[in-house]
């Protein structure tokens, strides 16, 4: 039983990361790359938090501590174009703000007033951003994608947002439709999962296997054309499921979305932004222990949470708990040169050559590498025999460039 | 500050892994030349228990010694010296007298590793650097063939090369597969290494396209000599499994740090090593000439790389 997909009984808390065990390990077969075999049933809930704490990432803060807020109220705007504003989600009072983050303590109920949707697209674009909605990839363009391919193994909201929330779905596609303006509209979903389409739209299926739900991997699936990350294709706009429902969600009801769908366990939930990995773990029954990694994303790229009250973000479509000694600490172990990484790299670059020059401090090599190429998937990681801590380096190197470059702003994880 | 309760592992994705680890690659390494070392012992005796004891114990030492003269954390328990030492060993003939083990194996382990800041810099094998110093050096001790003349066993590739295919039509496929060969001790038992060497693929510790390649270059060199040839050439099973031609398609071609990481490359780099290995046979001074044409192919093995394909969003444009 090699490829068993979904078998939790061992070790509830890790999801889709199957335990050998007999020895404890995760070993070589036991880490499901299919995309789209979770089955997370309807969207739930969660009661609400006691204590949000929302992250500021290039946010400036518009309430201070004291302030009495409601569910929706902007508590800082985004400092960055396509970028959301932050709003609380739940109705209570400011207790700090910081430089990173600031922290809500809920008292009521109470929800903003509904505003009236801008009918002129240029305006409604800005909107839904001032609504909390990241908008950095819509545009206007001849074709538009909608992502339906789970951007990593063991995600599986998807598919409650297309079954169960269509209505939100399609009203938020009408609304970015009128925004991009597309000729053509392409559904990409992956391969054997089901798909109900929408009116004038194609399906193209893609593999269903980590990295293909990648928006890279989806931009080549559907237009042939490869564009690098952090570029944006020049004939297409992709955004995801996630994205429609959201643009659906504010239009909808005229207020900002405050929410994150969120993977727990094995079910899918509406959290609100800012919810603390804590209240997260105990409503999943489970807790975390000295030397635990807290997984705020998926387990192959998403980012570890340095404490239980640091809250979610935007991204955080998933948690986990990956227990200490599960596998072998990264270090600075040398490349012994296999090339695992090199053969299995979707972006068809070279991380054993770019992980030694940025460990070197070799950045212009890196530059001459390609680095750019590189979609972050987290898959040399995974196969490196050594265990080199290769995405670091490379994130190291990327933003070192820019920062040489002349940006002053730090290069953010593609959110998509 | 109240301390940070519990103190999280902070890290870069991905929180999974393989399981795999280098360790681990390197033991079953060590396990799959297990065979022939047995085999190897079975023909040779004890002389040949002696040669690869003292080379391993050797390089083990020296590494040991290299890392605490470097001040740098030990690396010693990867297991490579371990496989370094019994690469060198299998190369020399049973004979070797011991201070040729020790200075090869210590070269191996300074001159093909350790100068290079240890595992994964070294650009070329470090066994074969280690044996190509000694057999520089010190030829007529390297060479099995002159060494163990008092041996009732015969030497195909020696035979094949001083005295023509004539002296060696005698010498069944049989007898070369079970060992009864004079070669490098280890090296050519070929039927025991052909059998270590499955299990590395089957294992995937190493990918198949340098051994194919490697073991296709060295055919497809002995057949275009043997159809323009006079008729003194050997067929190419006699040169696949005479000597250390096995050994070195699965093990010392296979080295992870100098050969290329990419298919099309590493098969560029195996048949590079086969054809050359074959030009020495037929055109140089050595009867085996294996470890010399991989070094060649190892020198290449930056060149080769470039035969690279284009990364995500650079240019290749699907139609
Ligand atoms: S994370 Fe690694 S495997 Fe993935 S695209 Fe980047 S370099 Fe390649
Ligand atoms: S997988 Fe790790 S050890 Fe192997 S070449 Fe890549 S970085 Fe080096």
């Amino acid at each position: 039983m090699k490829r068993l997909a979904l078998d939790h009984t061992a070790r509830m808390h890790v999801t889709n990361a199957i335990y050998s065990r007999i020895t404890g390990r995760m070993t070589m077969d036991r880490y499901d790359f299919r995309l789209g075999t979770l089955d997370t049933g309807p969207l739930g809930t969660i009661p609400t938090p006691p204590l949000l704490r929302v992250g500021l990432e290039c946010h400036d803060p518009v309430v201070a501590a004291g302030d009495e807020v409601l569910t929706g109220t902007r508590i800082a705007s985004s400092t960055r174009a396509g970028t959301g504003d932050l709003h609380s989600g739940v109705s209570g009072t400011v207790e700090a703000v910081t430089d990173t983050f600031i922290e809500i303590r809920t008292t009521g109920t109470k929800t903003v007033e509904r505003e009236s949707v801008p009918s002129d697209s240029p305006e409604l674009l800005k909107w839904l951003a001032r609504m909390g909605m990241n908008t950095a990839s819509i545009r206007t363009a001849p074709l538009l994608i909608v992502n339906a391919v789970p951007p990593e193994p063991g995600h599986g909201i998807f598919a409650p947002l297309m079954n169960d929330h269509r209505k939100a779905v399609e009203l938020g596609l009408e609304t970015i439709k009128n925004i991009v303006q597309p000729s053509r509209t392409v559904l990409a979903a992956a391969k054997g999962t089901k798909v109900v389409a929408f009116a004038d739209c194609s399906v193209t299926f893609v593999p269903a296997r980590h990295p293909y739900g990648m928006a890279p991997m989806v931009i080549r699936a559907v237009t042939g054309e490869e564009p690098v990350n952090g570029t944006p294709p020049t004939s297409a706009c992709i955004v995801t499921l996630e994205d429609l429902y959201i643009a659906g969600r504010i239009v909808e009801s005229g207020r900002p979305y405050t929410n994150v769908i969120c993977q727990l366990g094995q079910r899918a939930a509406m959290v609100p932004l800012g919810t603390t990995a804590a209240t997260l773990l105990a409503e999943t029954g489970t807790t975390a222990s000295q030397g635990d990694r807290i997984v705020f994303g998926g387990l192959m790229t998403g980012s570890t949470a340095c404490n239980l009250e640091q809250g979610t973000d935007k991204r955080t479509n998933a948690v986990h708990v990956v227990p200490e000694g599960l596998f072998m600490h990264s270090g600075d172990s040398a490349c012994v040169g296999c090339g695992e990484c090199a053969r299995r790299c979707p972006s068809r670059v070279r991380p054993d050559l770019l992980s030694k020059a940025s460990e070197f401090k070799l950045f212009e090599r890196c530059e001459g590498y390609n680095i750019f190429s590189c979609m972050e998937c987290g898959i040399c990681g995974y196969f490196c025999p050594t265990r080199r801590p290769i995405l670091q380096y490379i994130r190291l190197a990327k933003q070192e460039i820019t920062l040489l470059k002349g940006a002053c702003e730090i290069e953010e994880a593609p959110a998509s | 500050m109240k301390p940070i309760e519990p103190l999280l592992t902070v890290a870069s994705p991905p929180h999974v892994h393989c399981g795999r680890t280098f360790k681990g690659m390197t033991l079953e390494t060590i396990l799959a030349l297990m065979p022939a070392a047995i085999m190897a012992v079975w023909h040779f005796g004890l002389p040949a228990a002696r040669v690869m004891l003292l080379s391993c114990a050797v390089a083990v030492l020296t590494e040991a010694v290299c890392w605490k003269a470097i001040k740098r954390r030990s690396a010693v328990d990867d297991g490579t010296a371990v496989l370094i030492g019994l690469f060198y060993a299998f190369l020399l003939p049973a004979s070797a007298p011991w201070w040729l083990v020790v200075s090869g194996a210590a070269a191996s382990i300074i001159l093909g590793k350790m100068i290079f800041g240890g595992n994964g810099g070294n650009p070329l094998g470090a066994a074969l650097v280690g044996w190509t110093t000694c057999r520089i050096s010190w030829g007529t001790f390297m060479d099995p063939y002159t060494t163990m003349l008092d041996s009732p066993l015969r030497a195909p590739l020696h035979e094949l090369h001083y005295f023509g295919l004539q002296a060696v039509s005698d010498i069944s496929a049989t007898n070369m597969l079970l060992g009864e060969q004079i070669g490098g001790l280890g090296a050519a038992q070929s039927g025991a290494i052909l059998l270590g060497g499955l299990y590395l693929l089957s294992r995937r510790i190493i990918r198949p396209e340098i051994p194919v390649a490697f073991i296709g270059g060295i055919a497809l060199a002995a057949l275009v000599f043997q159809l323009t040839g006079d008729g003194t050439n050997a067929s190419a099973t006699f040169h696949l499994i005479g000597g250390g031609t096995l050994f070195g398609a699965f093990f010392l071609a296979t080295d992870p740090a100098p050969s290329p990481v990419l298919p099309v490359p590493m098969i560029a780099y195996g048949l590079m090593g086969g054809i050359l290995t074959m030009l020495i046979r037929q055109y140089g001074m050595y009867p085996d000439a294996v470890p010399f044409a991989l070094l060649l192919a190892q020198l290449a093995t930056p060149l080769l790389e470039r035969i690279a394909p284009k990364p995500f969003g650079t240019g290749r444009v699907k139609a």
